[in-house]
């Protein structure tokens, strides 16, 4: 895939600006109209998507988009979107718009609904501008864009714990920034420039090379929930309300992980890493983040914070991905960053629906749900056998290619960590699933009486949760399996082969 | 009706290595298995009972394509790929050994579920939904041409056959799941291992691929998969799970977990022993030997000692899944031989599904009647049921290998591999065969066992006798195809169990040496006398101690090692929680806090406004001192403070300097006072301990507080002093 060609394209700012523009239009219209921004806001989001979806055609013919903003903004912002920035951005605007969508039931009747939805709209302008970002200046900007008005939807409760959680995540995302910003100025100092795409900026090993490596390690590892800065994750995700929670911990999580992989490729670039061994460190912290987020995750039996920190322990498997460098483990790695976003909103909102149905948040009072809200649960088990790894599910694939992307890169031991993983969501996804439908608590589920007490969620909130619950199975089980391709030529791309 | 071998395999068929042909076919069959279970589904959903007519005739459907398959497949195999599908592409095969145990699972498939349609009461649907499941990734188990689509639909078959065994949904079902289920996916996680290892030698994950493993990364992945499968197939020291899950299950579920399902560990298990190079073949047949002679051993020890019907014939399913995998041994060690080893192997997997999967009913019948499962309470419990009896008395002559039975057949070509082994000169061998026909002669005795309980002791109560028509036709089926395979083993080893052997590789020179195994030959009855006798006479002296016996078992058992397993595990995680609430930054927030409290007390001391203070003082001293030095007020002094004597005024010069210094002492003294007070009483008012002390009058607090810092002064002066002094000594 050496022969990509740029192809100049407004396309990239126009999916930026749009929800942008419309964040602040869904504000103000919410003054007056609650209904109209309701749907505003979901039109906004639909519109990103197929912005995101309109770059295919370029993308597909081997294209990379290039847009610079100086007209726009002063400030030297450019867009470059290649295979791997559209395809986070179209899977994140896909599940952003399916979480606005599930929005307009769930938060009916909330308070604070308008800034609810202005800033849902708002983090999405962030997210699209972190994975089409050009440079590693307008990749900061985006970052803070989406990571500070997130702490908005994490209050959004405003109880006690709810501005504990959100001033634990300000201040350690503030942190995260300083140590960005620290690195971006150094890799300047370095390279002269900030542009990705390129085979990497910074020549040679130094010590102020490391330092640089480092502060990105910090600044992106705040965000991806690495171990042991993932501290703030546990708290933040699961006060939030479940579409918010949905997409901190499907989409915006992964936005620390990206902006590694851009940094890790194209900023120090596979030669000069190869050569210092400085990946070996972000190795042995993301097993840490698999086996610690994993094992934390059998302890708790709330069951948003059990997804919480089960997002840390496939942040793990992301990180260990790009930290084992060799062809295969990236596909597996930019398919991971698909299959888990699908699979874990699928699981908050999921969550969501629990909660709002039964009242129960306790995983032990779980017995016989799945009598109840059998469509939801159905799609909840889907979700975590995808997340466990189980055939015939995404993770599966992505697993595999993972671990043999270990074999690849001669370090077999860390396939080892995957298949602990692996266990562990086992350990912990399937209780959910077993106490929903074959607890004795159930209602005696005798022929035909399961129907009897059916209180499944507004067709509004389901039809997202299957939506993503078939992202799960669809792809994995058609022979055109269209992000695994994209995967597999982000991977090459990024390797420059 | 004595039938030789050589009278039914005029000639033995030489096979050669056949390229697959590409085609639908095998797809075909799986994708009609996976779409029966939606309709299954929606005919349960329609009306209850048509969920059991729909899953009867899909297995029914299912059963009559593959015998038509069985007759018409060439002797190529019929190959499918698709690719892309889960990342890596599925491969499918109509192989001869994959049909063999495809037939012989769907055959007790259909079986199982008419039986199923009048015993299952609750939840009729999701039972029969993955039940018909559970056979579609049996299917594509089978029909699987590759390992990688072998672990697929391994992982289906194990995750659909969790909820038969928790189908009864009580706390013992559930217990019995778990296990069942998370060993099943430690098993597909050591498979995914094995896997990972193989493609990394091979290249790929080819059931024959051109280079032969070997070395330590070969032993790996060969000990990787096989290890996964032993969990399936109920190996000691993987077995402790099987009589738990099992009978936890309804009884025709049971008989397809014991039957069918712990066959598809078997055929894994003789599929990765194929990958082997022939120098470590020798190795792995001795290791597999000895778990198996310990596999049989111990589950028909603990068989003869069990109570519970269900758990009983769970621990003879251990047993003979022992006696199995002792011909898949024999066949790697006889190495180009081993084709009697293999086909002794696989007559007992078909022997066995049927004979387990029709006690198991069987029993389910005698439960419906008698709703106990104890032996002791189950005394002639099936004596009005006549068919079952008579089908009861040969499924069990054919686990306990009594001649002229299919058991028998399979038993004996177990033993002559074992001979043969021995003949050979593999060492160890003699002791081997002697634990086999021990093994054997346990099978015996507990098969007897059951008979005389259930059949010919004397009843406690009357029980109502009669069976459904839906019983009779089964009783009458299963023991007619037992009967059938019992009195003309030849016929069907030829016609069934040798291509599947030749499908596994095993040439035409070891399959005519399966011509001269005489069935009926005088030494084979011989052998198979002599456990039969043994067997009997341990039965009799069991009968007459009422089966009071006091195994030396140890004390503690593989449940205990899970219990602790578990147990560890969760204390880890524990650690892991603990752990990560020291990760909490909390401290960091404390520690801040209260670093920035010190420096706001730090910060008053640098406060401006006391410089301030300070600095007015030392200007109003300055300016009376400033004052007094005027000369001019000097002399105009008596007429400023009006002092009346003129005389007093010319008293001299020393006289006024002495009264000016006065004044300025006087000053001073006043401004260090003031000053300290000043401190002090910010002590006082920031410590409340000493303000409530300091009730005295103000003025003496001021006195004690000048006190405290002349005090302070004077000690910090002689601290100054001592260590100048210390420091210049030095």
């Amino acid at each position: 895939m050496s022969s990509t060609f740029e192809i100049a394209s407004c396309l990239p700012v126009v999916a930026v600006m749009l929800p942008l523009v419309g964040a602040a239009a869904a504000y103000l219209v919410g003054l007056r109209w609650g209904l109209l921004r309701n749907w505003l806001c979901c039109a906004v989001t639909a519109g990103s998507l197929a912005l995101c979806l309109a770059m295919y055609p370029d993308i597909a013919r081997g294209g990379v988009l290039v847009a610079r903003a100086a007209v726009l903004l002063p400030l030297g912002i450019s867009f470059r979107v290649d295979v791997l920035g559209f395809l986070l951005a179209t899977v994140s605007a896909a599940i952003w718009f399916l979480a606005t969508l599930y929005s307009l039931e769930y938060m009916r009747g909330e308070h604070g609904v308008n800034r609810y939805y202005a800033f849902l709209v708002l983090t999405l302008a962030g997210s699209l501008g972190t994975f089409l970002a050009g440079d590693l200046l307008t990749l900061f900007i985006f970052f803070e864009l989406m990571s500070l008005p997130a702490a908005v939807l994490v209050i959004h409760e405003e109880t006690q714990e709810a501005v504990r959680a959100a001033l634990k995540y300000l201040f350690m995302t503030i942190g995260g920034s300083l140590f960005f910003f620290f690195s971006m100025v150094a890799t300047y100092q370095f390279a002269g420039s900030v542009a990705l795409g390129g085979r990497g900026l910074v020549g040679e090993a130094s010590t102020l090379a490391f330092l640089t490596f480092m502060g990105f390690v910090v600044a992106f590892g705040i965000k991806a929930g690495m171990v042991p800065l993932h501290v703030w994750l546990p708290d933040a995700h699961p006060v939030a309300p479940s579409p918010a929670s949905a997409l901190l911990s499907g989409v915006m999580i992964k936005t620390g992980a990206y902006g590694m992989l851009r940094v890790m490729y194209e900023i120090f670039g596979l030669d000069l890493l190869r050569q210092t061994g400085w990946p070996s460190v972000l190795l042995g912290l993301s097993v840490a983040t698999i086996l610690l987020g994993s094992m934390v995750a059998v302890t708790q039996f709330d069951l948003k914070r059990r997804l919480a920190y089960s997002s840390v322990g496939q942040m793990g498997c992301i990180l260990l991905g790009m930290s084992l460098m060799s062809e295969r483990a990236l596909t597996g790695d930019v398919f991971h960053f698909f299959a888990d976003a699908v699979a874990k909103s699928c699981l908050f909102l999921c969550a969501g629906v629990i909660m709002k149905e039964t009242g129960k948040r306790d995983i032990r009072q779980f017995g016989g749900i799945g009598h109840r809200l059998p469509i939801t649960m159905a799609c909840f088990a889907i979700a975590a056998f995808t997340l466990v790894g189980i055939p015939p599910f995404n993770g599966f694939i992505s697993k595999l290619q993972l671990s043999l992307g270990a074999f690849d890169a001669g370090m077999p031991g860390y396939a080892l960590a995957l298949l602990a993983s692996s266990m562990l969501n086992a350990v912990y996804y399937l209780p959910i699933v077993i106490t929903a439908f074959f607890d004795r608590a159930a209602p005696a589920a005798a022929n035909g009486a399961g129907r009897r007490r059916l209180a499944e969620a507004h067709p509004t909130m389901l039809a997202p949760i299957v939506v993503l619950a078939l992202g799960c199975a669809v792809f994995a089980l058609s022979s055109e399996n269209w992000p695994l391709r994209l995967s597999e030529t982000a991977a090459r791309l990024l390797l420059r082969r | 009706m004595l039938v030789s071998l050589t009278d039914c395999l005029p000639t033995a068929p030489v096979i050669p290595a056949a390229s697959p042909t590409p085609g639908m076919l095998p797809l075909v069959v799986l994708l009609a298995a996976l779409v029966a279970v939606p309709l299954v589904a929606l005919a349960g959903a329609w009306r209850g009972h048509r969920a059991a007519d729909l899953g009867l005739v899909a297995a029914l459907t299912l059963l009559g394509t593959l015998a038509v398959l069985w007759v018409t497949a060439g002797e190529s195999q019929v190959a499918s790929r698709v690719p892309g599908v889960l990342g890596q592409g599925l491969d499918f095969a109509l192989h001869r050994p994959g049909l063999m145990f495809a037939l012989v699972s769907t055959g007790l498939w259909a079986a199982a579920t008419a039986f199923a349609a009048g015993y299952v009461s609750r939840a009729r649907t999701r039972y029969f939904v993955f039940s018909t499941l559970c056979l579609a990734g049996n299917l594509g188990f089978y029909l699987a041409g590759d390992f990688f689509t072998l672990f697929v639909f391994f992982e289906l078959v194990s995750l659909a056959s969790y909820a038969l065994v928790v189908h009864e949904q009580d706390e013992e079902a559930l217990a019995a799941g778990r296990l069942y289920l998370y060993l099943g996916i430690l098993g597909g996680l050591s498979i995914l291992g094995g896997l990972l290892v193989l493609g990394s030698i091979t290249g790929g994950t080819a059931f024959a691929p051109e280079v032969k493993l070997a070395g330590r990364a070969g032993g790996l992945a060969v000990a990787l998969l096989v290890l996964g499968f032993a969990v399936k197939a109920g190996l000691v020291p993987l077995h402790f799970w099987l009589p738990r899950a099992h009978p936890a299950a309804p009884t025709p579920a049971s008989a397809l977990l014991s039957g069918v399902v712990i066959k598809t560990g078997i055929y894994g298990i003789a599929r990765t022993l194929g990958l082997l190079a022939a120098d470590q073949a020798a190795v792995a047949g001795q290791l597999v030997l000895w778990v198996a002679a310990a596999t049989m051993l111990l589950g028909g020890t603990l068989a003869l000692c069990e109570v519970n019907v269900k758990r009983l014939l769970a621990y003879s399913s251990v047993s003979q899944i022992g006696f199995i995998t002792c011909g898949l041994a024999c066949a790697l060690l006889l190495a180009d031989d081993g084709a009697i080893g293999m086909a002794g192997a696989l007559f007992h997997v078909f022997n066995h599904a049927f004979f387990k999967g029709t006690l198991f009913m069987l029993v389910g019948m005698v439960y419906l009647r008698a709703h106990r499962l104890e032996l002791t309470s189950l005394r002639g419990a099936g004596r009005g049921l006549p068919l079952v009896g008579a089908a009861f008395l040969v499924a069990a002559a054919g686990m306990a290998g009594v001649p002229g039975s299919g058991g028998y057949a399979s038993k004996t070509l177990l033993h002559e591999a074992l001979v043969e082994a021995a003949h050979i000169g593999v060492p160890g061998l003699g002791l081997a065969e002697v634990l086999f026909k021990a093994a054997a002669a346990l099978t015996v005795a507990y098969a007897a066992r059951l008979c005389y309980v259930l059949f010919i002791s004397r009843p406690e109560e009357r029980r109502p006798g009669g069976e459904r028509p839906v019983e009779q036709g089964l009783t009458l089926g299963l023991g007619g195809l037992m009967l059938a395979v019992g009195l003309r083993p030849g016929l069907w080893l030829e016609r069934l169990v040798l291509p599947a052997v030749t499908g596994l590789g095993y040439g035409g020179k070891a399959i005519e040496h399966l011509g001269h195994v005489e069935f009926f030959g005088l030494a084979a009855i011989k052998g198979a006398l002599w456990p039969l006798a043994l067997g009997l006479a341990l039965f009799g002296y069991l009968l007459r101690r009422d089966f009071r016996v006091a195994l030396p078992l140890p004390g503690w058992s593989m449940a205990r090692v899970v219990t602790a397993v578990t147990r560890g595990g969760e204390a880890a995680c524990r650690l892991a929680e603990r752990l990560d609430a020291m990760l909490d930054p909390s401290w960091v927030a404390r520690w801040g806090g209260a670093l920035c409290h010190l420096v706001g007390r730090l910060d008053t001391i640098f406060d401006p406004a006391r410089a301030l203070r300070y600095g007015e003082d030392a200007c109003r001293i300055a300016r009376e001192f400033d004052a007094a030095m005027d000369p001019e007020r000097a002399l105009f002094r008596p007429e400023v403070e009006g002092a009346p004597s003129g005389v007093d005024a010319a008293a001299g010069w020393p006289a006024r300097w002495f009264d000016r210094l006065a004044h300025a002492l006087r000053a001073f003294g006043g401004w260090v006072k003031s000053a300290v007070s000043d401190a002090l009483g910010q002590v006082v008012r920031a410590d409340p301990t000493l303000g409530e002390k300091s009730e005295a009058p103000p003025g003496r607090m001021s006195l004690m507080n000048l006190n405290v810092a002349g005090m302070m002064i004077v000690s910090v002066v002689v601290v100054a002093l001592l260590l100048l002094v210390v420091l210049s000594g030095r």
